[in-house]
C-alpha cells in the first residue's frame, strides 16, 4: 500500500482523539533533517555490497557504506547537534559541576534506509566495533513528528487555509479530524505492523453518522482533496513509513568511516517443479544466481561483490541498471514527435523560426540518442562483446548523422542544418524508437573481464547528470557459478571404470573365461570352492567400490558446490548401487541365469554412467573464449537485449537456479 | 481547493529522490524557524554603484554594521535597484510574534529614506513546491537593442510580453515561471563569415524566461516555442532560445527568429516617454500561476508600463519584482502606501489610485478570483518613485562572473569585499558612498547578481557587472591573441584569487571566474556536487 491509502487505512481505524497526540516540535525538525539526510545521502561516498554463496538458495549479504561527515551540510550538523542535546538533555559546551565543559564526541547520522525487517542490524565499524544505533521506536517517534508538521506547513501554505473553506476550519476550528489525522500518522509510523490492505465498512443498518464518524469523514474528504498538490508529500511518507532508517553514532572527531551490517536478503520460491535434467545439467550449465536489489538513485558509485566457497568458481557476472530508464522512455517519444513534424505534409518552410525550433529540438534528441548508443557501445567493449550494430540500424544511422557534423552543399556554402540530413527521415526515425523498446537500450551493463576465482565484483556509477526518475534505480546482477575443480568429474569418471573393471575382473575370475556373461564361460559360484566363497566375493565388491567412494570429491548436496556436482553424485551413487545389487544377488545364491545378468549389470551401468560425464568434462576442459557466445551466453543469463541483438523473446532467457532480492531494501 | 505545482490531468510521476530530500529539507529549515516561516529582506533604491557591497560589508554606510546575505538576488536597470535577501539573520522580535492570529502573517518592519525603501518581513514558503532545476525551457526575447528613450510604449509591450509568457507557462508547460529578468544582455553572435565573435551591449531591452518543464518532451517544447515564435512573429521581436544540445549550457543560445524583415508592428505606435520609475516586489510562496495572475491586475492599468523586471525563487518563496514605468514626472507621484499585506488587488489599487483603470465587468470578476487563488496571499511592497535613467550613449561591457562558496557567518560578503578589492587593483574602482556624475558613470555597475544554495553546504553565486567598453579599450590592447575584454577578464579573476588568498575567510570562496562570455563561466567547478 502506497502512503495515502496506509493513512486513509489508518484513520478509518483510529478512535477520535479528543486532545493533540503529544508530538515534539524539535523532534520534528530533527526527523524531517534525517529523512533528508537519508534520501540525499550526500555523504555516503561508496556503497559495496558483498553478497557470500554458499548453500543452495541461501546468500548472505553485508553492507559496506563509506561515510564522510565532511559532506553533511551545515542544516544536518545542526540537526544532528539538536538531536544529541534532546536525546541527552545537554547542550554541547555546557558548563559541568565537576569538571571542564561538556563536549559531546559523538554525532548521530542516518547512513542508510533498509527495508522494515524484524531482524537486528548491527552496524560496526572499521575496526569491527559495534556502534550504537537508534531504535526504530526512537526514529519513528521523529519521523512521525516531522510529517505532522510538514503536513500542517503544506496545508498553511495553500492560498484556501485563509478563507473560509474546509481547509482553513480543519485547520483552525475543527481540531478533532485534525488531531485524528496526527494520531494516525503517529500510529502509523510508530507501530511494529502496519495494515496490508484497505478494509473500509459500511454503517450498521439502522445507524447513522455520529459526530465521531463526522470527523473521520472530514479527515479522509479533506486528504482526498488534497491528494495532487500533497503527492510529493505522500511519496515522501511512503518513503518513511516503508522503510527504517539507520541512524549511527559516530565519533565526530575523525571525518571518514567504514561501516559495516549485515542485511537479510530475500529468496524467491523455488520453481514448483524440481526437474531431473536441469540439475543434472548444472555440471555443464553452470549455477545461475540472480541478484534484484535497488540502490538510492544519489549514490555516487556502487560495488558488488561476489564470493563463494573454494571449488566453486564465477565464471559470469554482469550488473544491469535501469539508471537510463527516463531518459529512453522520452526519447521513444520524441523520436515518434520527431517522425510526425518531419514528415512531408508537416515540415515547415526553410529558415523560419518554425524549421529552426525543429532544427534544435532534432539535435538535441538525436545527440542524446548518440550518446546513449555511445555508452551502450563502450560498456559492451568492456564486456569484450561488440554490440551488433545490424539489429540496431536506425538508431546507429541516426547517432552517426548527429555526431558526424557532416553538411549539406548547398551551391558554394554549406548548410549544417541535420534536418536535411538524408538519413534523418520520419521512416528511420520510427524504426530507431521500436529499436530502441525492443532491444532494452535502456538497461546499461558492467560486467567483470574475466573473473577466475572465487570472487569477482562489479562497479557502476552514477552519470554526471543527476538521475530524476525515481527515489531508487534497480538493478540485476546476474551469476554464473562452475564447478572449479574439472578434476571432480573426472575422479568420478576414473571411479566408475574402475567400478566396472572391478565388476567385470571379478566376474572372469569367477568364471574363469574372459567373457563371463553368457555362453561357456558364464560365471557361476561353487559353494564348495573355498577359493571362491560368496562371502570373499562380496567383501571385495562392496570393500574395494566403498572405499574409493569415501575418497571422491562430493560436497555437501545442500550447498552449491553441491548442487554443481548433481552429476557426478548420481553416477558415483549408481555405481555403488549397481554393486550392491550385484553382490545381492551372489548373497542371495541366486539362479544360474541371474548371476550373470548381475555381473553385466554391474560391469555396464558404471560405464553408460561414466559416457554421461564426459559432456562436463570436455566443457571444462575446453572453455569457449568467442565474444559472439560470450554475448549468446550473458544474455541467457538475463543481460539486456542489445548484448545479443537477436533474442528478442524472453523464453530465450534461461531460468535461475537461485533469485535473491533485497525486496525494496535501500529503496 | 487550490493547486500547487501538479496540474490535473498530468500523469502521476515517479518522485526523484532529490526532489522528495528537497521537500524533507524544506520542512526542516521552515520549521527552524521561529513562525515556521521564511523572513526575507527587500530594499528597493535609487541605483547607485556598490550599494550592494556597502551593504554586506558596512563600508562607506552611514550605518556601519553589515548585513548578513546569503542567499541573494540583486538587480538595477533603468536607475532602480533591488537587492533581495533571505535568512538575513537577527531581526526586531516584532516578526517573531504573530499577534493578529495564527493565519496571518506579523506586520511588515520597513524604513525608509529619500534613496531607498527597505522591507523586512515573513512569509510561508510552499514547501511542496519543487522545480527539477535541469528540466526547463529558457530564451530570451529582445524587444530593442538600446533605445534612445525609454517610452510607455516599451513598457507596453514588456508588460504584455510578460503576460503571454506566464500564460503560456501556466495553460502550456503547467509548470511555474522559475525567473524572468528584464533588461538582459542579448547572446553573444558570431559574425558567420569570419567566425567572429561580436560583443554585445551589456544589457538591452529584452526579456530572458525560464519556465520549468514537469513532463519534458519534444512535443511540448514545439507547443511552448511555437506559442512564442507566433507572438514574436506578429510583434517583430527577435528570439534566441537556450540550446538544449548535448554539451551546451546556460548562457549557450541558439537563434530562433533574427532580425525582423518587416518592421515591428505599428500597433505599438510610441507614446510618451516614459520619467518614473515605481519598483513593485510582490512576496509569497512560489505557485504556478502567480505571476501571470498579477501580470494580468497591471494590465487593467494602460498608463503603467513594465520596464524590468526580476522574478526568482527564494528557497519556496517567489519574489517577483516589477519596474513599473509611467510618464508622470517623479515629483508628481505620491504612493499612499509603501506595503501592503492584502490581498495584491486591494494593494495595487489603492496604491495606484491616482491612474487611470480599463473597467472590466464580468472579466474583472474572474480575473479577481484567479488572483485570489494563485498570488491571494502575496505581501506588495513598493517605492520609492525613482525618476528614469534613460539609457546612455555610452556602449558598456557585460563580466560575468561566478563563484561558489560554504555556508559562513560573514555570508557573501567575502567574496564580494575580494571582488571590489579586484576591481580596484585592475582600475575599475567601486565609488564608496553616493558617488555621482561622471564618477558613478564610469564605475563598474553590479547589474544582476544571484547566490543560492545548491545544498550539501554549497551555495553558487553569479553575477553579471558592466563597465565602459572604450574605458576597457583604452587601457588594455587588443592583440591578435587576445582581444582588451579577454584580459581585463583574466587580470579580474587573477587579483579576485589575490584578494581572497589575503582573507583570512577567503578559504570558503572557490572557483572563482570571471568571463565576459557568459557560456565560460564556472569552467572550473568543483566536481563534488
Amino acid at each position: 500500500m502506497d502512503g495515502f491509502s496506509l493513512l486513509e487505512e489508518a484513520i478509518r481505524s483510529m478512535p477520535v482523539p479528543g486532545a493533540p497526540p503529544r508530538l515534539s516540535l524539535d523532534g520534528a525538525a530533527v526527523g524531517l533533517s534525517f529523512l533528508d539526510t537519508a534520501l540525499r545521502l550526500n555523504h555516503v561516498r561508496r556503497l559495496t555490497e558483498r553478497i557470500s554463496l554458499v548453500d543452495h538458495r541461501v546468500a548472505r549479504r553485508i553492507t559496506e557504506v563509506d561515510v564522510r561527515l565532511g559532506m553533511l551540510d551545515e542544516g544536518q550538523r545542526q540537526a544532528s547537534e539538536l538531536f544529541r542535546s534532546i536525546a541527552s538533555h545537554r547542550a554541547d559546551g555546557a558548563e559541568q559541576p565537576d569538571g571542564p565543559a561538556f563536549v559531546a564526541s559523538e554525532m548521530w547520522v542516518p547512513v542508510a534506509r533498509i527495508s522494515r525487517t524484524a531482524a537486528p542490524v548491527d552496524v560496526r565499524d572499521a575496526s569491527g566495533r559495534k556502534l550504537p544505533r537508534l531504535t526504530q521506536y526512537e526514529t519513528s517517534r521523529l519521523l512521525a513528528s516531522g510529517l505532522y508538521r510538514l503536513l500542517r506547513g503544506i496545508l498553511t501554505g495553500f492560498p484556501d487555509a485563509r478563507r473560509d473553506e474546509p481547509l482553513a476550519r480543519l485547520l483552525y476550528q475543527d481540531h478533532e479530524p485534525r488531531w485524528l489525522i496526527q494520531a494516525a500518522l503517529l500510529a502509523l509510523l510508530t507501530d511494529r505492523s502496519r495494515p496490508t490492505g484497505p478494509r473500509p465498512r459500511d454503517l450498521t443498518p439502522g445507524m447513522t453518522a455520529g459526530h465521531a464518524a463526522d470527523c473521520r469523514r472530514k479527515a479522509l474528504k479533506l486528504l482526498a482533496d488534497y491528494r495532487e498538490p500533497l503527492g510529493d508529500y505522500f511519496a515522501l511518507l511512503d518513503v518513511a513509513v516503508n522503510n527504517y532508517l539507520l541512524v549511527v553514532a559516530m565519533d565526530r572527531g575523525a571525518d571518514e568511516h567504514l561501516l559495516t551490517y549485515e542485511a537479510p536478503l530475500a529468496v524467491e520460491k523455488p520453481r514448483p517443479r524440481w526437474s531431473w535434467s536441469g540439475t543434472l545439467r548444472a555440471s555443464s550449465r553452470g549455477y545461475l544466481v540472480q541478484y534484484e536489489g535497488a540502490i538510492p538513485a544519489s549514490l555516487r558509485s556502487y560495488h558488488l561483490v561476489v564470493e563463494t566457497e573454494p571449488g566453486v568458481h564465477i565464471q559470469k557476472i554482469y550488473l544491469r541498471t535501469d539508471a537510463d530508464q527516463g531518459l529512453a522512455g522520452e526519447l521513444v517519444t520524441d523520436l515518434k514527435t520527431l517522425a510526425t513534424r518531419l514528415g512531408p505534409a508537416a515540415a515547415p518552410p526553410r529558415k523560419s523560426p518554425y524549421s529552426k525550433i525543429l532544427e534544435l529540438q532534432t539535435q538535441t534528441t538525436l545527440r542524446r540518442l548518440a550518446d546513449l548508443l555511445r555508452r551502450r557501445q563502450w560498456d559492451a567493449e568492456h564486456a569484450r562483446i561488440a554490440v551488433p550494430e545490424q539489429h540496431l540500424p536506425g538508431v546507429a544511422e541516426l547517432g552517426w548523422a548527429a555526431i558526424s557534423g557532416e553538411a549539406v552543399a548547398d551551391g558554394a556554402a554549406l548548410d549544417n542544418s541535420l534536418i536535411r540530413h538524408p538519413v534523418v527521415e520520419p521512416a528511420r526515425l520510427g524504426q530507431a524508437a521500436r529499436e530502441l523498446e525492443a532491444q532494452e537500450l535502456e538497461y546499461d551493463l558492467a560486467t567483470e573481464d574475466n573473473p577466475t576465482s572465487n570472487q569477482a565484483s562489479v562497479y557502476w556509477r552514477r552519470r554526471a547528470v543527476r538521475s530524476l526518475d525515481g527515489a531508487q534505480i534497480r538493478t540485476r546482477a546476474g551469476i554464473l557459478l562452475r564447478d572449479a575443480t574439472p578434476s571432480s568429474p573426472t575422479t568420478v569418471l576414473l571411479y566408475a571404470l574402475s567400478v566396472a573393471l572391478i565388476a567385470y575382473s571379478a566376474a572372469t575370475f569367477a568364471g574363469h573365461h574372459f567373457w563371463p556373461y553368457w555362453g561357456a564361460g558364464a560365471v557361476r559360484l561353487r559353494a564348495s570352492s573355498a577359493s571362491n566363497s560368496p562371502g570373499a566375493l562380496i567383501a571385495v565388491l562392496l570393500l574395494v567400490p566403498g572405499f574409493l567412494y569415501s575418497r571422491l570429491p562430493l560436497p555437501d548436496r545442500h550447498s552449491v558446490a553441491g548442487h554443481l556436482r548433481a552429476l557426478p553424485r548420481l553416477v558415483a551413487h549408481v555405481c555403488i548401487g549397481a554393486m550392491a545389487l550385484l553382490c545381492a544377488a551372489i548373497a542371495a545364491d541366486s539362479a544360474r541365469s541371474v548371476l550373470p545378468v548381475a555381473f553385466g549389470l554391474a560391469t555396464v551401468v558404471p560405464l553408460l554412467a561414466a559416457i554421461a560425464l564426459v559432456p562436463p568434462i570436455r566443457s571444462a576442459w575446453s572453455r569457449r573464449r568467442d565474444p559472439r557466445q560470450d554475448a549468446e551466453e550473458l544474455h541467457l543469463m538475463g543481460a539486456p537485449h542489445w548484448v545479443d541483438g537477436r533474442g528478442t523473446s524472453k523464453q530465450r532467457r534461461r531460468t535461475p537456479d537461485a533469485i535473491f532480492s533485497s525486496s525494496g531494501s535501500l529503496s | 481547493m487550490s493547486e500547487g505545482t501538479n496540474m490535473p490531468g498530468d500523469a502521476p510521476k515517479a518522485r526523484s529522490a532529490h526532489a522528495l530530500a528537497n521537500l524533507a529539507r524544506a520542512g526542516y529549515w521552515s520549521l527552524r524557524q521561529p513562525l515556521t516561516e521564511v523572513d526575507f529582506e527587500v530594499h528597493h533604491l535609487v541605483d547607485r554603484p556598490g550599494y550592494l557591497v556597502g551593504l554586506v560589508t558596512g563600508e562607506g554606510r552611514s550605518e556601519p554594521k553589515s548585513r548578513f546575505f546569503l542567499e541573494t538576488l540583486s538587480s538595477s536597470a533603468h536607475g532602480a535597484g533591488l537587492v533581495v535577501g533571505i535568512r538575513t539573520g537577527e531581526k526586531p522580535d516584532r516578526l517573531r510574534i504573530r499577534d493578529h492570529g495564527s493565519s496571518v502573517e506579523p506586520e511588515l518592519d520597513f524604513g525608509s529614506d529619500e534613496l531607498s525603501h527597505v522591507f523586512r518581513g515573513t512569509a510561508r514558503p510552499n514547501l511542496t513546491f519543487l522545480a527539477e532545476s535541469d528540466r526547463r525551457i529558457e530564451g530570451i526575447i529582445a524587444i530593442a537593442d538600446e533605445p534612445a528613450k525609454l517610452r510607455l510604449s516599451h513598457g507596453t509591450q514588456i508588460k504584455n510580453l510578460l503576460a503571454t509568457l506566464s500564460q503560456i507557462a501556466v495553460e502550456v508547460a503547467r509548470g511555474p515561471l522559475l525567473s524572468i529578468q528584464c533588461p538582459v544582455q542579448l547572446p553573444v553572435e558570431v559574425e558567420a563569415e569570419y567566425r567572429e565573435e561580436r560583443i554585445p551591449r551589456a544589457a538591452s531591452l529584452a526579456v530572458r524566461f525560464s519556465i520549468a518543464l514537469q513532463h519534458p518532451s519534444a512535443e511540448l517544447t514545439f507547443e511552448i516555442a511555437e506559442r512564442i515564435i507566433r507572438y514574436c512573429e506578429e510583434r517583430g521581436f527577435r528570439l534566441w532560445l537556450a540550446d538544449t544540445r548535448l554539451g551546451h549550457r546556460t548562457g549557450n543560445w541558439f537563434r530562433i527568429r533574427a532580425h525582423p524583415a518587416e518592421e515591428p508592428h505599428p500597433g505599438e505606435a510610441p507614446e510618451g516617454v516614459l520619467s518614473t520609475i515605481i519598483p513593485v516586489t510582490f512576496v509569497g510562496p512560489a505557485r504556478v500561476g502567480s505571476t501571470h495572475a498579477l501580470v494580468s491586475l497591471l494590465l487593467q492599468f494602460p498608463e503603467i508600463g513594465v520596464v524590468g523586471a526580476s522574478i526568482t525563487l527564494l528557497d519556496d518563496l517567489a519574489f517577483i519584482h516589477l519596474q513599473l514605468g509611467v510618464v508622470t514626472p517623479a515629483e508628481e507621484v505620491a504612493l499612499p502606501v509603501a506595503h501592503s499585506s492584502e490581498d495584491p488587488r486591494t494593494a495595487i489599487t489603492t496604491m495606484f489610485a491616482g491612474f487611470a483603470k480599463v473597467p472590466n465587468g464580468k472579466h474583472g470578476q474572474e480575473l479577481s478570483d484567479h488572483l485570489w487563488e494563485r498570488a491571494g496571499d502575496y505581501q506588495t511592497l513598493a517605492g520609492p518613485v525613482v525618476p528614469v535613467v534613460h539609457p546612455a550613449a555610452q556602449r558598456r561591457l557585460a563580466i560575468w562572473i561566478s563563484w561558489q562558496m560554504e555556508w559562513t557567518p560573514r555570508g557573501i560578503s567575502v567574496a564580494v569585499r575580494a571582488l571590489r578589492q579586484a576591481f580596484d587593483y585592475m582600475g575599475f574602482p567601486l565609488p564608496e558612498g553616493d558617488a555621482a556624475g561622471a564618477e558613478a558613470r564610469d564605475a563598474p555597475n553590479l547589474e544582476y547578481l544571484i547566490c543560492r544554495d545548491l545544498g550539501n553546504s554549497l551555495l553558487r553565486g553569479k553575477g553579471k557587472f558592466s563597465v565602459p567598453l572604450n574605458l576597457v579599450q583604452q587601457r588594455f590592447t587588443s592583440t591578435a591573441v587576445e582581444i582588451a575584454p579577454s584580459k581585463l577578464c583574466v587580470g579580474l579573476e587573477d587579483a579576485w584569487k589575490t584578494a581572497l588568498d589575503e582573507d583570512p575567510g577567503g578559504f570558503a570562496v572557490r572557483e572563482v571566474t570571471v568571463v565576459w562570455r557568459e557560456f565560460w563561466l564556472g569552467h572550473w567547478a568543483a566536481t563534488s556536487v
